[in-house]
């Protein structure tokens, strides 16, 4: 599956397990936290990319870390 | 005529990499290459007003970037509108391609711009805003331009358009009908008789350009699966030693993970600022979390080698043929599931 910011460009070529990342210099946490907080969203955003590979591909849709 | 301009931070004359996360801006009259823009409308249009904006905040956010853009654009009261041109940068792509669209949806503006065809806005946006094909570089800048301004006159005059092929941009997919003189039949055997002798020929209806690839089939047994990480964010050994190129690279490679983190490592990209990976690779390459579930038995195991390479204004082909062999190396690895993560 695949964590990227620019989502408009996975969806287009048929990306169909979707993650929209952090920032484009950033994909997979905010490099403004403190390391502590900053490791706990990577752990996020894996956590949601092992859920969705064991869920249906879904072309065209993404999904988001809160 | 009133015309209204988006440019990126660069072209806009803000910066350059390290501007890229400036939100939506106005500046009175032309800037850069609006200067040559206003001046090919030989004083039967102003360039009123330049929208800029950074390529990360725009592509990262496009609906929001367009909830900021459009009503300063409206403001402006533009009679036509022109994006760019992007050539082959991709943010900036999606950024003209996104606004070209919503001007001319939203505001019943014309709207034009300009991009290399490979540009993954081109693909995503053909159908909202006239898109002119442009060289890759900057350097066919005042070619392009003179080719928008010529559409955008066209348009703003209201006056008919041939076909894409005929106007010069790049065709929409959309369906006109019209009459021909040979019937479908007769038109599909001439073509199919000059196909058999070599002879060239042109399809009447081109094919989409990506092929539709079915999605593999969910993991059932997580706790089993090998992951493998893969990323198109340019990271390499210091020096380089497979020499991706940092804009149309053509090559991957495989890396040892502890390897890696353990010497020097630098980023062969240039399409975006690296100063954040450079300070801790793990917002690029998560492979600090990754070994911990692995420890915790969220998963089977994590290859020991990531697949790198760099995905900046990479061709479609390449970016296959790289796909493909880095599945196959995957395949030979026992690997169950990728992480792929780019910037």
């Amino acid at each position: 599956m695949q964590i990227s910011a620019v989502v408009d460009v996975a969806k287009m070529v048929g990306v169909s397990r979707l993650i929209r990342g952090y920032s484009i210099t950033s994909p997979v946490c905010d490099p403004h936290l403190d390391p502590e907080k900053e490791k706990a969203m990577r752990r996020k955003y894996l956590d949601k990319a092992l859920a969705m590979l064991q869920e249906e591909g879904r072309e065209g849709e993404f999904q988001t870390i809160e | 005529m009133r015309i209204v301009h988006y440019l990126n931070q660069f072209f806009g004359q803000e910066g350059g990499e390290d501007t890229a996360d400036i939100g939506v801006l106005v500046k009175e009259g032309p800037v850069g290459p609006g200067l040559l823009l206003e001046k090919l409308f030989q004083g039967e249009a102003q360039v009123v007003a330049t929208v800029i904006c950074g390529d990360n905040y725009f592509s990262a956010n496009v609906d929001k970037a367009l909830d900021e853009g459009i009503p300063l654009i409206a403001a402006q009261k533009p009679d036509l509108f022109f994006a760019g041109p992007a050539f082959h940068a991709g943010r900036y792509g999606v950024a003209c391609g996104a606004l070209g669209t919503a001007v001319s949806e939203r505001l019943q503006v014309p709207a034009v711009t300009g991009m290399f065809p490979e540009n993954p806005g081109v693909d995503i946006y053909r159908k909202g805003v006239y898109i002119i094909p442009t060289g890759a570089s900057a350097a066919t800048m005042k070619e392009a331009l003179e080719k928008m301004a010529a559409l955008g006159r066209k348009l703003y005059r209201r006056e008919p358009l041939g076909s894409a092929a005929q106007e010069g941009y790049l065709a929409r997919g959309l369906v006109k009908n019209e009459f021909l003189d040979s019937p479908g039949a007769v038109r599909g055997v001439e073509m199919l008789l000059r196909k058999l002798r070599n002879q060239p020929f042109e399809t009447e209806l081109p094919l989409p350009r990506f092929e539709a690839i079915p999605p593999a089939p969910k993991l059932t047994a997580l706790s089993n699966a090998t992951l493998a990480l893969v990323s198109d964010g340019g990271l390499v050994p210091k020096g380089n030693p497979d020499r991706f190129k940092v804009s149309g690279n053509t090559v991957f490679a495989a890396y040892e993970i502890e390897e890696f983190l353990g010497n020097p490592f630098q980023v062969a990209h240039s399409g975006y600022h690296h100063s954040e990976v450079r300070k801790n690779v793990n917002r690029l390459l998560p492979v600090d979390v990754l070994q911990e579930m692995a420890q915790e038995g969220e998963y089977g195991n994590l290859l020991p080698v990531f697949y790198s390479t760099s995905g900046n204004t990479t061709t479609v082909q390449s970016s296959k043929a790289m796909g493909k062999g880095i599945a196959e190396k995957l395949k030979e690895s026992g690997v169950d599931a990728v992480i792929l993560t780019s910037t």
